[in-house]
């Protein structure tokens, strides 16, 4: 089958591409003649076609998108390797708890041979001295009490991996908390739940204080607050927002705020920062508008 | 940049001509180069963010953060890119899914509000067609989107390439690699759901059955 190939199916994509033989006209008005589907899909496919592709502000939101998507990229990468990381540490964690183990048996074993061999020997001689009882006391409670003091190599090797601090794992299960949290309060944020969507923010920041996802959530929080009408919350996110791949996109909300709150003086000032720090940033051309026009 | 969203609004022989163009750049972003997967996103945003519009409505909030996800699982899917058809395909056919399982999750949660019936006809612009003209294949746009929402997915997607997007069957068939007569079979299940829908809209029953 090649993609030229055309099933009356297509007579309606090939109308609404323009490319309909005098003869496909009519075979075309015969279909949408006798089914109802084809005429809808007639309708609502012409339809689909006069939307307009582009709107204004596209090409900003592609820019936004581009890096955002490209961050995501970055951190999908660095989660790889994270846990490339825990798995090989996890690896070594249990190749020196099995060689623990290990040595302990080994040892338990020798020590046990060391005192058993001169028992038995002691035993040949005390069957010839006769008392066998006395050197063979010593032999049992020399191994009771070596059997009391080192655990078997099972329990050993897990009391080891008891006794490690788990740190690695603690920090995998944070990172998946922040990011199921970020993902939720998204979720929110999408579906108009904003004060849910802001609950659930602020607590990325107090749950993984410097992550990814929390310096996200100061930008969330950010424009959601500008939203609200509350610009100097607004203001307090944006600027503390410490990541580097949204500095404008952080520098631009806190133009915004600082206009929303009438410090105009100070929105100018960041503007020119804005212009000097990102000048080929989307939010460049609006900032070099915004300082060209007169002050309000 | 937006001259892009020209190049790709039709998946015949300009998508074919920027084959080889996307296939090397694919496969950078495939192995992670931070600068690749840039300038593939780069590339690819134009067409994801028509391809989000034209599923979810051009005016809809999410279009921004659904136009997002497309473009992560895009990047996430192209280690299974096996160049059976060209990336653009592809690409359109991972944001067609993306933004389809958005919707229906939506819809799942709220779905009176999703009844193409209900939807809103104020603002709708009435140019040279007249008012009811537009009106009309304004519902009719508004019920393949419902739809979409309902059917099965396979029947979905196909209905989403076909009549969303414009492809042929033939497309359709290389784009999800299954046969020709697999996808005309979706198309006839998807156009037999529409009867129900059809009979609670008066209006556009009218229009439909007045047709040609």
């Amino acid at each position: 089958m090649t993609s030229n190939q055309r099933f009356p199916e297509d007579l309606i994509v090939c109308a609404r591409r323009g490319d309909l033989s005098a003869e496909e006209h009519k075979s075309l008005r015969v279909l949408l003649g006798n089914s109802e589907a084809a005429r809808l899909w007639y309708e609502a496919g012409m339809g689909f076609d006069a939307e307009s592709p582009v709107q204004p502000g596209d090409e900003e939101l592609l820019a936004r998108l581009a890096l955002r998507v490209g961050k995501a990229s970055n951190q999908r990468v660095s989660r790889a390797w994270w846990r490339i990381a825990l798995l090989a540490a996890a690896s070594l964690l249990v190749a020196t708890t099995a060689a623990a183990g290990g040595w302990f048996l080994l040892q338990r074993t020798n020590h046990s041979r060391s005192l058993a061999v001169p028992s038995e020997r002691e035993s040949a001689k005390s069957n010839l001295k006769g008392t066998p009882h006395s050197q063979l006391t010593v032999v049992e409670s020399c191994s009771a009490q070596l059997a009391g003091d080192v655990p078997p190599p099972a329990e050993s090797a897990s009391a080891v991996a008891r006794n490690v601090p788990p740190a690695a794992p603690t920090i995998a299960r944070r990172a998946e908390a922040a990011s199921e949290i970020f993902e939720r309060a998204n979720r929110a944020r999408r579906e108009g739940r904003t004060g849910e969507a802001m609950a659930l923010y602020e607590r990325l920041g107090s749950l993984a204080p410097g992550s990814v996802q929390a310096e996200q959530a100061d930008l969330a929080l950010g424009e959601l607050n500008l939203q609200k009408g509350t610009a100097d919350e607004a203001l307090r996110h944006f600027r503390r927002y410490r990541g580097q791949a949204m500095s404008a996109e952080a520098l631009w909300g806190e133009t915004r705020a600082l206009r929303q709150l009438g410090r105009l003086a100070e929105e100018r000032e960041a503007l020119g920062t804005l212009c000097r720090r990102f000048p080929s940033s989307p939010y460049a051309a609006h900032a070099r508008k915004r300082l060209g026009s007169p002050e309000e | 940049m937006l001259k892009l969203v020209e190049n790709v609004s039709r998946p015949g022989a300009s998508s074919e001509r920027r084959r080889d163009d996307l296939s090397a750049l694919a496969e950078a972003a495939r192995r992670c180069e931070p600068r690749a997967v840039r300038t593939f996103v780069t590339a690819i945003g134009p067409a994801v963010l028509r391809v989000v519009r034209r599923m979810v409505g051009p005016t809809h909030a999410d279009v921004e953060d659904l136009t997002q996800e497309a473009m992560i699982q895009i990047l996430a899917a192209l280690p299974r890119y096996r160049g059976e058809c060209s990336v653009l395909h592809f690409v359109y056919r991972i944001a067609v899914l993306a933004s389809m399982n958005a919707r229906r999750q939506y819809a799942a949660e709220k779905r009176s509000t999703l009844e193409y019936a209900d939807v809103e006809l104020d603002g709708v612009p009435a140019p040279e067609p007249g008012p009811e003209s537009t009106a009309a294949t304004h519902r009719a746009v508004n019920l393949v989107r419902a739809l979409l929402a309902t059917l099965p997915e396979p029947q979905a997607e196909a209905l989403a390439l076909h009549c969303v997007l414009g492809y042929t069957v033939a497309e359709i068939a290389q784009s999800t690699g299954v046969a020709a007569e697999t996808v005309r079979s979706r198309l006839r299940l998807a156009g037999q759901s529409l009867r129900p829908k059809l009979v609670d809209d008066r209006r556009l029953r009218e229009r439909i059955e007045g047709a040609p």
